[in-house]
């Protein structure tokens, strides 16, 4: 049934406007562009709202999506801050709290993934989304969701090995 | 580290990261207002454009403060396919400084007509201080533009909608913009409060395009203001022989920036604004084309 859409669009938007911005935000790791992502969503949203039974997924993949192409845009903004996250100093023991230390390393181990895995990542262990409603999100079969949540799980213990990150020449260009 | 711990270290990292991290208040007021913008801009609802006065406008008052007046060519007899960017845009900005300065009236109508790459050819009558409804005509399909009156407005669906109307709060839309400075050097703050963004990037210039451009109604002093705003972007490159929507030939002012490319065209021997052209790549994103634009009375009135 088509619903009152003005009410209800605030509404959606009061009850889920911090998740979603969250989620943009550890997706791309910059407020600004955050904010810009899930407005971006929520403009998307509005231009379909009453058309879609069940706005939230639509939204969170519009946030993934918006994510995703602002990152396209910015190529070069995005591999700059790529290179600057694994060029981060390694963490000195007893200078700061060793759990603070290795959140943070997660963080940023987190951010070196390429976009869908990270958004996978994100889906299935913080969000706790069953994997059939994170392939709907992505637009993905369940056995992608499931290969890309596996793969971006070794990169993340691989990458917590060690303490300095190699760095690949092509990343100064 | 095994899996469980990793993903239970993770979430609250993630936890952390993001536990200051709040929507921004009026952010559903504003995804409809960009809503709203986009389906002008597509064609939805309809696209025009304001004073830039392509070839064959004509601005008329129905009982307004000035006569109708066709539109007067700038500097027509200049090459411009020998001009630099700076010079199209300086020579746009005489142009829009030669034509009327109507000011419109709060209770009346900017209508425009336009051809876009979203539904086609559009009409669109704009409450000129957003207080009263409009609508817009495009592919057969009429579009009501609610206004807003002190902060409220009534809805009111179609009766076969089944819905109920409504009031609530608004923040009106007007199509003129007395507060838009008439000086360039004044516009940087301006767009700076208005769009939250220093005009550098094509992806910018775009969203300036769609909201002043080819939205709302600009005089020629606030016009040719922002053409000679837009001379201060760096990278500025001009397209002697670009061609608009429907394929008139003109002179192109693009930028490009991350493989996205805002271009605006303007006739070459008026130098009037004849339209947009959005490039993703090489491909046509979005693509307009001006008729006219005129001062009337009553939504659904024609000059």
């Amino acid at each position: 049934m088509r619903r009152n859409s003005w009410t209800a669009f605030d509404e959606f938007v009061r009850v889920h406007g911090d998740a979603l911005i969250r989620l943009a935000y550890v997706l791309c790791g910059d407020r600004g562009r955050a904010e810009d992502a899930t407005q971006e969503a929520l403009t998307r949203l509005y231009l379909r709202w009453g058309r879609i039974d069940d706005p939230l997924p639509y939204a969170r993949r519009c946030v993934v999506n918006a994510t995703n192409d602002h990152g396209r845009r910015s190529g070069r903004r995005e591999r700059r801050e790529r290179l600057a996250a694994r060029l981060q100093p390694p963490d000195e023991p007893g200078l700061v709290d060793e759990q603070v230390a290795e959140r943070d390393r997660l963080v940023r181990a987190l951010r070196r993934l390429p976009h869908g895995q990270r958004a996978v990542i994100v889906l299935r262990y913080w969000h706790q989304l069953p994997e059939p409603e994170i392939a709907r999100i992505l637009g993905n079969s369940v056995g992608t969701v499931k290969s890309q949540a596996s793969r971006a799980l070794g990169k993340l213990r691989a990458e917590l090995q060690p303490d300095v990150m190699p760095v690949s020449p092509k990343e100064y260009q | 580290m095994n899996e469980a711990q990793l993903v239970s270290e993770l979430s609250a990292a993630l936890d952390d990261e993001a536990a200051t991290v709040r929507a921004p208040a009026g952010a559903a007021e504003r995804a409809r207002k960009r809503a709203r913008a986009r389906r002008l801009r597509r064609g939805l609802v309809a696209t025009a454009t304001a004073a830039g006065l392509a070839v064959g406008l004509v601005v008329a008052l129905s009982s307004g403060p000035a006569p109708a007046r066709p539109h007067r060519p700038g500097t027509g007899a200049v090459q411009a396919a020998q001009l630099t960017a700076a010079g199209v845009l300086d020579r746009a900005a005489v142009s829009a400084l030669a034509q009327p300065a109507v000011i419109p009236r709060p209770d009346q109508f900017v209508f425009w007509n336009t051809v876009n790459s979203g539904n086609g050819a559009a009409e669109i009558w704009r409450s000129v201080n957003g207080a009263r409804n409009g609508f817009a005509l495009s592919g057969g399909n009429k579009t009501i533009l609610w206004g807003c009156h002190g902060g409220w407005q009534t809805v009111r669906p179609d009766p076969g909608s089944g819905l109920e109307s409504i009031t609530q709060r608004c923040s009106a839309d007007p199509a003129y913009l007395p507060g838009m400075p008439a000086r360039a050097s004044e516009l940087r703050s301006y767009l700076a409060r208005k769009f939250g963004f220093g005009l550098r990037d094509a992806a910018a210039a775009q969203k300036v395009t769609e909201a002043l451009l080819d939205q709302d109604y600009l005089l020629p002093a606030q016009r040719a203001a922002l053409y000679e705003f837009f001379v201060t972007i760096p990278g500025l490159k001009v397209v002697p022989h670009a061609r608009d929507y429907i394929g008139r030939p003109g002179v192109g002012v693009s930028l490009t920036t991350d493989g996205f490319t805002a271009m605006w065209i303007f006739d070459p021997k008026t130098f009037a604004y004849l339209g947009s052209t959005d490039l993703a790549g090489r491909q046509l994103s979005f693509g307009s084309a001006v008729l006219g634009v005129a001062i009337v009375d009553e939504a659904g009135q024609r000059p």
